[in-house]
């Protein structure tokens, strides 16, 4: 056994070895970019990955109408309730909505999301295996105009950010993700935080807002949507609704648990926002982070050492009692200059 | 013109383009499986690889560990693509030379080797991935995916045993009588 680690075998299993080393280093640099090698292996079997995924899913379909047929029908039951109060509701929300034409009118506001661009409805190929954040893979590449960090939505809400991308296929990390942070704003109250990815929530479809003022607003059942602070997400699309409420055991901060619009790990198809209203420096994605998470990072107060940021102009922890205002606090804010917001 | 092999050479070579396409197959279905459905799935490549590895050399075992390897990758949706093919190379080496000096081709051993192995790649995994970072709650992803990850590889492992071993038995050339043959004599 002695004599197989100095002879030549060993020495030719290394450099075997080093030569995979080298590939993986090389894709980790190419940062985002699905490496040749990948797309080559995923180009094989994508088109077999994609089958084999619908006949499990419609297995699994089948399968879940007699195990879970209990739950279904309180859930039916439960829905019901819900739209008869949602209603309810709409007859109010109809006399608002005409209220507030008339202001935006006044005002000169232009309608919000009006120039969103999305693709074509996407099928999810596959889910990575063993992934606790449901990451998938979708069959629309930068051959169709998606780009790296594009935001991917359902009509619902939003799921995630395009976080790899190849020709053809692009690889999409859900809001369960704690690589992800997207500024959230509750439409109740105003009050405003950043959407995290929790392991502990994953589990159960659930992502964390952080970073809210203690003496916050926000109450079960609040909905909650993207504040579009830095560009990244347009504004105002739906993220999910509150579940729960607390305060960090730092006592420093609240939180919230949110449940997404969309549960990524129960959909099938989605669409990328390939383009919104945002400016030239709101495109501009910040290198080692995801998403809106370098420019929302500038939020945090320095305690969070565990969440490295690129961005050396981060606030004090002085800031963070301030920082949960929407309108005055957040460095990467539009200003007059670079927003439309 | 027959395909039927008349030298012993021309025979080795047959049964190894058979054995081999077999094996490709095989590791095919695997990749098929690992991409299909949710929920946690084992790595069906750690036994196969196992078993395929035990009668072959030490290079073709780097090279088959190291394909297969990026197949998990990508099947995983690793940033660093490369990093189970390391962890695979190992594995498969360490089991031709396991198997060729130290341990019997038997069930119970490629299930004992199986398990060590996943529980070496989901501790791996899980400190690179998850704890290394300080992701809040990675406890989670221990018990709940790579313990269950383990427990159905180990549970898996004997089938792949029962695939391989007739192929290898049919298709791989006997030079001498293995050791348990020898043995039972």
């Amino acid at each position: 056994m002695n004599g197989f680690f100095k002879s030549f075998k060993f020495k030719i299993i290394v450099c075997i070895a080093a030569f995979f080393l080298g590939i993986g280093l090389y894709s980790v640099s190419k940062g985002g970019e699905t490496s040749g090698l990948s797309q080559a292996i995923g180009l094989v079997f994508n088109p077999i990955k994609k089958l084999s995924n619908t006949i499990s899913d419609k297995v699994a379909l089948v399968i879940d109408l007699f195990v879970d047929s209990e739950v279904y029908v309180e859930e039916n039951q439960r829905l019901r309730e819900q739209i008869g109060e949602l209603n309810r509701r709409l007859i109010d929300y109809e006399s608002l909505k005409a209220e507030n034409e008339d202001l935006r009118k006044f005002i000169g506001i232009k309608e919000q999301n009006d120039d969103i661009e999305v693709c074509r409805p996407c099928t999810i190929i596959s889910r990575t295996a063993n992934d606790p954040y449901g990451t998938f893979i979708i069959d629309i590449g930068s051959e169709e105009g998606v780009k790296l960090y594009d935001p991917v939505v359902t009509s619902e809400g939003l799921v995630g950010v395009i976080t790899e991308l190849a020709k053809t296929y692009s690889t999409v990390r859900t809001i369960l993700s704690p690589d992800l942070a997207i500024g959230g704003l509750c439409i109740e109250s105003r009050d405003t935080g950043i959407i995290e990815g929790n392991l502990s929530y994953a589990a159960d479809g659930k992502c964390k807002m952080i970073y809210l003022d203690k003496s916050n607003k926000i109450k079960v059942g609040d909905l909650i949507v993207t504040s579009g602070n830095s560009g990244q997400f347009p504004q105002g699309y739906i993220i999910g609704n509150v579940t729960e409420t607390g305060i960090e055991d730092s006592g420093l901060t609240a939180y919230a648990v949110i449940e997404p619009a969309v549960n990524p790990k129960k959909i099938s198809s989605v669409m990328v926002m390939t383009d919104f209203n945002r400016t030239e420096e709101e495109n501009q994605i910040p290198t080692g982070n995801i998403g809106e998470k370098a420019t929302e990072a500038t939020d945090k107060p320095e305690y969070d050492s565990q969440k490295p940021s690129d961005d050396d102009s981060g606030g004090s922890s002085d800031d963070q009692p301030e920082a949960t205002d929407p309108t005055e606090e957040n460095p990467d804010e539009p200003t007059d200059e670079s927003g439309d917001e | 013109m027959s395909l039927k092999p008349k030298t012993r050479i021309q025979k080795i070579r047959y049964y190894a383009v058979i054995r081999w396409a077999i094996y490709i197959f095989l590791i095919f279905v695997s990749a098929i499986l690992m991409n299909t459905g949710r929920g946690v799935k084992p790595i069906y490549f750690i036994p196969l690889c196992i078993c395929i590895c035990m009668n072959e050399g030490e290079y073709t075992s780097a090279v088959l560990g190291g394909v297969c390897g990026l197949i998990i990758d990508q099947a995983y949706g690793k940033a660093f693509f490369g990093f189970s093919s390391i962890i695979m190379i190992a594995i498969c080496v360490g089991s031709t030379i396991f198997f060729r000096h130290f341990l019997f081709q038997n069930g119970i051993n490629v299930i004992i080797l199986t398990a060590v192995c996943t529980f070496v790649y989901q501790l791996l995994d899980y400190f690179f991935f998850y704890a290394m970072w300080n992701y809040e709650g990675t406890g989670y992803v221990f018990s709940d995916i790579s313990v269950p990850c383990i427990l159905y590889t180990v549970m898996i492992s004997p089938i792949a045993h029962i695939i391989v071993k007739p192929i290898v038995k049919r298709f791989y050339p006997k030079k001498a009588k293995t050791i348990e043959e020898a043995m039972k004599v």
